[in-house]
């Protein structure tokens, strides 16, 4: 195992991944910004480099200062956390040529699995069923037009390097899709450099369900279950759970070893997950994409597998091999988890940075148990320059409705003061029927009904 | 095989002032203590990756090194580690160059100052490419663009609002901060004077 390893990240994902090597005996150091140095949370970490200003061009995604900093301090290791780096080939190859071990994939496969049309290739190839749509990438809105004719309206259009909404249209006429194919196509240049589009067929009333897959360097891979992100607003999720109420338990074990099986034809090494879009109508799992890190919600899994996610990235880019075999995996009660940010949702969720006067969450409450995974505490401030998560409230009970109750109780009973939250948002959203009872979708959060701000 | 030059940073406190590191790397080459350093003059060199890149004092400032890094060779060093303390500023300029970047009392010949109305990054204009939503003698009504805002990746646009000391339409002196520049709720951003209808 690695004597020293290097955190490329800050707040949340940088405390985790500490907490995990502190608990392995793996020293840790962190990059950090001008902004971030001195922040409460730094002192998780046992020495921490000063990488530039706040800008994260020039500190948390400056390649090389990161590699330097590495190298400067000892590191054996670098773990990218989620965000920033952690997808970027190039970063990887870099740590790689410098003798640092990368804590992810192989560069090649991140490269692979980071442009949408590859990704879908090698998916197929591995045997998992894609949103049927163009075959590649399209050549002008011609195609386009006459494959939307033979798939039926609506379709999707989007971009190949795209990701978080931006290059993509969706097209209700032939019309629509000639406006938006040169829309996306610009958004996706100007945004990407890459104005590449494909096309698929639109899923209305999709769910996100995604499988969480484990791989080492000697052909082991297995999954640890699904998790449901169906609560979204503008893409970005909000609340998810483990297991997915939409899948029976035939379909979810079906799932699992379809992910499972897809890691191993990759030669995939590390943590990964397969998202896929159920389609409500037909009920077939479509794969989306592979994600080639840790996911920020990661603890639910953990949560209902009693599986350390960072502890097996680390254990597997040392060279291990797998701590755990797939009959070994059990997926046991239910785990929901929230994401608190600092935004404003009676105010169209704008972003509230300052200074944070009181931060609190019981952990003592309801039938099942609460996990808080945060950078935050009481008297930081909350800086404008990076993303407005604040806290992860995760919690497990032996069934859905005891997890939920858990989780009303514990958001009920928080007490953050001083920037407003989006815990509003989730105690409507939880106090729904239809979360409830299980019935939701990425098209919608139920119950909230966005006032005027 | 040198890349890059770079230029030490510097920070003043009180009467002394530092040059700091401007890059995470090994600094190396370092001057000694009574060494005298002109303006612009090389001060050292910083490894990253194996690449040298010379490092040199800003153009604006000089003096003589009272104190250098602990280990001259090969020294870890982060972003803002500092280097050097610099004696007496030999040029007459240049403490007020260092200084440069608080505003002199503007608004003493303007009619009001229009403050930023969040934390954030101020910008001029809405892409790299693009104009500046508003120049020095651009006319200001309630809801005219004045900049953007970038909160946590968000951007809002900022727009005039007349108000206790800011008239209905007002014509920009000047802008207080620059294209990019952190400001702080509160913090002034527009300097404007009254028209005369």
């Amino acid at each position: 195992m690695f004597r020293r390893l290097f955190i490329a990240n800050r707040g949340e994902v940088a405390v985790r991944v500490a907490r995990t090597a502190r608990a392995l005996g793996i020293q840790t150091v962190g990059g950090v910004s001008e902004a971030d140095l001195g922040s409460s949370w730094t002192r998780e970490l046992d020495e921490v480099v000063c990488l530039g200003p706040a800008a994260s061009s020039r500190s948390y995604l400056d390649l090389e200062g990161l590699v330097q900093a590495a190298r400067q301090t000892g590191c054996a290791a670098v773990h990218p956390g989620w965000g920033f780096l952690a997808e970027n080939a190039r970063f990887a190859a870099l740590c790689q040529q410098h003798g640092l071990t990368f804590v992810g994939p192989a560069p090649s496969l991140i490269e692979r699995m980071g442009l949408k049309w590859p990704s879908k290739h090698a998916a197929r190839a591995a045997g998992l069923t894609l949103i049927p749509g163009s075959e590649g990438l399209l050549r002008d809105a011609d195609e386009a037009v006459a494959l939307a004719r033979e798939l039926g309206w609506p379709v999707m259009v989007k971009a190949d390097a795209g990701g978080g909404g931006r290059g993509m249209r969706r097209c209700v006429d032939e019309a629509s899709l000639r406006e938006g194919f040169a829309q996306a196509s610009a958004e996706a240049q100007a945004a990407f450099g890459n104005g590449a589009l494909y096309l698929e067929r639109c899923i209305e009333g999709g769910r996100h369900i995604e499988v969480q897959v484990l791989g080492d360097r000697w052909g082991h891979a297995v999954h640890l279950g699904e998790r449901e992100c169906s609560i979204q607003r503008n893409h970005q999720k909000l609340i998810e759970e483990s297991p997915s109420p939409a899948l029976d338990a035939e379909t979810r074990a079906a799932l699992g070893a379809q992910a499972a099986e897809a890691a191993r034809a990759l030669g995939y090494c590390g943590a990964g997950t397969v998202e896929f879009l159920l389609d409500p109508s037909t009920g077939i799992l479509h794969f989306m994409e592979m994600n080639t890190r840790l996911q920020v919600e990661h603890p639910i899994t953990e949560e209902t597998t009693g599986v350390d996610i960072v502890a097996e990235q680390l254990r597997v880019a040392a060279g291990s091999g797998l701590s755990l075999a797939q009959d070994t995996v059990r997926q046991e009660g239910h785990a929901l988890e929230c994401r608190i940010n600092a935004e404003d949702p009676h105010a169209g969720f704008r972003p509230t940075p300052g200074t944070i006067t009181a931060f609190s969450f019981p952990t003592d409450c309801g039938p099942g148990r609460v996990r808080v995974d945060s950078h935050v505490s009481a008297g930081d401030r909350i800086s404008p320059h990076y993303d407005s998560l604040l806290a992860k409230v995760i919690t497990w009970a032996p069934t859905r409705d005891e997890a939920l109750d858990t989780m009303r109780a514990c958001l009920t009973g928080a007490r953050v003061e001083g920037v407003a939250t989006t815990i509003p948002l989730h105690l409507a959203v939880l106090d729904s029927p239809a979360f409830r009872a299980g019935e939701y979708s990425t098209a919608e959060l139920p119950g909230w009904t966005p006032n005027a701000s | 095989m040198s890349a890059a030059p770079l230029q030490l940073l510097v920070e003043t406190d009180g009467d002394t002032t530092w040059l700091a590191a401007p890059a995470v790397g090994l600094f190396t080459e370092a001057l000694a203590a009574g060494a005298l350093a002109a303006p612009g003059s090389r001060a050292g060199t910083l490894l990253r990756l194996g690449r040298p890149h010379a490092v040199h004092l800003p153009p604006d400032l000089g003096g003589t090194v009272l104190e250098s890094c602990p280990a001259r060779v090969h020294e870890p060093v982060g972003y803002g580690t500092r280097l050097y303390r610099l004696g007496p500023l030999q040029e007459g300029g240049a403490r007020e160059a260092l200084q440069g970047g608080t505003a002199p009392a503007d608004g003493a010949d303007a009619a009001g100052i229009f403050a930023s109305p969040q934390t954030g990054r101020f910008w001029h204009r809405a892409a790299p490419d693009e104009p500046p939503f508003v120049t020095p003698g651009t006319v200001l009504t309630a809801g005219t663009v004045v900049g953007m805002i970038e909160v946590m990746k968000t951007f809002a646009t900022v727009v005039y609002a007349p108000g206790p000391g800011l008239p209905a339409r007002a014509r920009l002196a000047r802008l207080l901060v620059g294209d990019g520049d952190e400001v702080e709720a509160g913090a002034p951003l527009l300097a404007v004077e009254t028209v005369e209808d």
